[in-house]
């Protein structure tokens, strides 16, 4: 979509703002702004607020942050250990499901980050070329804590038929960087049973599947 | 805390509110009626009083947007009366025709609620990807994803509506660059 399209929406959209400039609010300088304040610094500074607010500051972060990354890493070491070599965990169908032909499939457990990317890269297929796990797969079933995936055509890393990837407690996958909608097509990598975000995973389109074909050429 | 401390920390919640009050408060009437705007801004308030160590000095705004966000789901307890209100507040607004929007307005509706959340930053808050991404508490990446897909998508439903010949005046106004 070209910047002056943008700027044609941007201005439309603007004109069905409810509360645009024209709009009059409270100013800050007002005795309902002083009295707000005020309250609000009676109040005590050690109760943590029962909001869900963004991430802290570095030195911050609450008890569950560290618990969830060490939750995480505690799977991510479980599936480098067990199944990072190339051989993927071996488990019988989820519960509810049944895979082709009632023969077990073989399952690949990764997760996603614990935190989104604070900082990406660029992209660049030489570091694409080095994840040590990387494959194209359907969505056959997501919710708020785990999606599965069809393999469709594994790069490197794994030969399973089904993958599935863990969301760590308080996040969504989508929060992570990668939404994932049933029946769509993803590429993704992982390392030590993490997935990678920063454009190395994603929806299948066609200038990701060009940057998997240029780090994989088929053998 | 002793009393120099306590000082700079309430002049820099001072700080802070002079700068965050006026945005937060059209954040809400965007978001809300004006009654629960009001509760929520004193909300608002309390948890940035009290999170004040964690507001980040160079981006104090989507900050303040994501903690009203917060306050504002606790306050509604579901998103289904909130995008309602929304709905009703962009379709009520003073001195607007309504039906010269009508278009506009159903083809945002259509949209899934985080598309919908991501074009009002972007055009009513006028935030650029990297603080939307702070005030949805997504990545940057992810936000820019879903905004251009937002945009296609809004666009998509704005041209199909015209080719359909639904509810009269439908397109890009303007020119209609959407309608290359």
């Amino acid at each position: 979509m070209s910047e002056s399209v943008d700027d044609e929406l941007r201005t439309r959209l603007a004109r069905i703002d409810p509360a645009g400039p024209d709009v009059p609010v409270d100013p800050a300088t007002s005795p309902r702004a002083a009295d707000l304040m005020e309250r609000a610094m009676q109040t005590s500074t050690d109760v943590e607020p029962d909001v869900d607010l963004p991430r802290s500051r570095p030195g911050r972060r609450p008890a569950w942050w560290a618990a969830g990354i060490a939750a995480v890493a505690a799977v991510a070491a479980a599936v480098f250990v067990f199944g990072g070599s190339g051989s993927p965990i071996r488990n019988g169908p989820p519960d509810g499901g049944g895979s082709p032909g009632g023969q077990d499939a073989t399952t690949l457990a990764l997760s996603m980050p614990a935190t989104p990317e604070a900082r990406c890269r660029a992209f660049d297929v030489a570091v694409l070329r080095t994840m040590q796990v990387a494959f194209e797969g359907t969505v056959t079933a997501t919710d708020g804590e785990q999606t599965t995936l069809t393999v469709d055509r594994w790069f490197t890393g794994g030969d399973a038929d089904r993958v599935t990837i863990d969301v760590p407690d308080g996040r969504t996958s989508e929060s992570l960087g990668i939404e994932f909608r049933p029946g769509a097509r993803y590429l993704v990598t992982a390392t030590d049973g993490t997935v990678n975000g920063c454009g190395y995973s994603g929806p299948a389109t066609a200038e990701l599947e060009s940057a998997f074909a240029d780090a994989f050429p088929r053998r | 805390m002793d009393l120099a401390q306590d000082v700079e920390r309430r002049r820099r919640f001072e700080r802070l509110v002079t700068e965050v009050y006026a945005p937060v408060q059209r954040y809400l009437l965007r978001r809300t009626d004006p009654t629960a705007a009001d509760d929520v801004l004193g909300d608002v308030l309390l948890v940035l009083w009290r999170r004040l160590d964690d507001v980040p000095p160079e981006r104090p705004l989507p900050w303040a947007y994501a903690v009203a966000r917060g306050c504002l789901a606790n306050h509604l307890r579901g998103a289904a009366r909130q995008e309602r209100l929304v709905h009703r507040l962009a379709r009520e607004r003073p001195g607007q025709d309504a039906a010269d929007d009508g278009p506009l307005q159903r083809a945002l509706e259509a949209l899934p609620e985080a598309d919908q959340e991501v074009l009002r930053l972007w055009a009513w808050e006028q935030l650029p990807p990297r603080e939307i991404a702070l005030a949805m508490g997504l990545t940057a990446n992810a936000v820019s994803l879903r905004l251009h897909r937002a945009k296609r998508r809004l666009k998509k439903a704005l041209t199909s509506g015209k080719e359909t010949g639904s509810a009269g005046h439908i397109g890009m106004r303007d020119g209609g660059g959407a309608r290359r």
